[in-house]
């Protein structure tokens, strides 16, 4: 049941000004929480998708 | 030996008398172009930014020596973003950047018989970055404290017996607070301050 909750966060995105699909893709990848082994990898993927970090983008310092 | 010791003593005074020692207040405002331009201009459209100021100085403590206190504050109002292939996704989070430096500097101010007076120094500067956002939970904001140095440069003409009007260069280097996360770490900025430039009103002597 992974796919509709990132389609939903990859929604949120879209609303919240990402409109470009590499780019949605790029922070799903960069604010999911790392699971098993370190990076990607066959049985949890790139992890678990972190919608709040995700929406939150990136501030100044951090 | 005693008698050249006497007369080093004797030229010292005569050389302090000369110059007593003052004390003054000032203001300033001037913009300033921060370091890390490439972060400010994608968080908040903008890598200058305009701020007033005040200080304090103590001149001829030794011939032109003196101690310079000043203190600025910033404010900046930025959002949250998402960077991409260098491309900025804005997202709309309001983000309340506040840089509060105070500088501590140790410098040397020319005084020959004209109005015109250049000086210049270096010292510390111990300078606090707070970032606040909205939706903010404990650990999202930011508050550190750290050291860094300043140097400046800068000239004043005495308009009146205890008015000088002027400008000064100051550069702050802060390391420590940025590249660590956050937007500064994409694009690899990770030094606070910049380059000043402040008109500067000053009352004393």
């Amino acid at each position: 049941m992974a796919a509709p909750h990132v389609a939903g966060v990859a929604a949120l995105l879209y609303s919240q000004g990402i409109n470009r699909g590499s780019a949605i893709e790029a922070a799903l990848k960069r604010f999911a929480v790392d699971l098993g082994p370190t990076g990607r990898d066959n049985e949890f993927g790139f992890g678990l998708i972190d919608a709040r970090a995700t929406l939150r983008g990136l501030g100044v310092a951090r | 030996m005693l008698l050249l010791s006497a007369a080093i003593l004797t030229g010292t005074s005569s050389l302090a008398s000369a110059q007593p020692i003052g004390a003054s207040v000032y203001a300033t405002y001037g913009t300033t172009s921060l370091t890390a331009s490439n972060t400010f201009e994608a968080a908040a459209g903008t890598s200058r930014k305009s701020a007033p100021g005040i200080g304090g100085t103590v001149t001829g403590l030794w011939r032109g020596l003196f101690v310079d206190v000043a203190f600025t504050q910033y404010t900046l109002d930025a959002q949250r973003v998402f960077i991409d292939q260098g491309t900025v996704f804005p997202l709309g989070i309001p983000v309340r950047i506040t840089m509060r430096p105070f500088d501590l500097v140790g410098g040397w101010r020319h005084k020959g018989r004209s109005r015109f007076s250049p000086y210049g120094g270096a010292g510390v500067v111990f300078f606090q970055y707070r970032e606040d956002s909205d939706f903010a939970t404990a650990g999202d904001d930011v508050d550190e404290r750290k050291t860094g140095l300043v140097v400046l440069a800068g000239a004043d003409v005495r308009l009146m017996r205890l008015f000088k009007a002027g400008g000064e260069f100051r550069y702050r280097a802060v390391d420590g607070i940025l590249g660590l996360g956050g937007v500064s770490q994409v694009f690899g900025d990770d030094q606070l301050g910049g380059l000043s430039f402040a008109a500067r009103f000053s009352v004393g002597r």
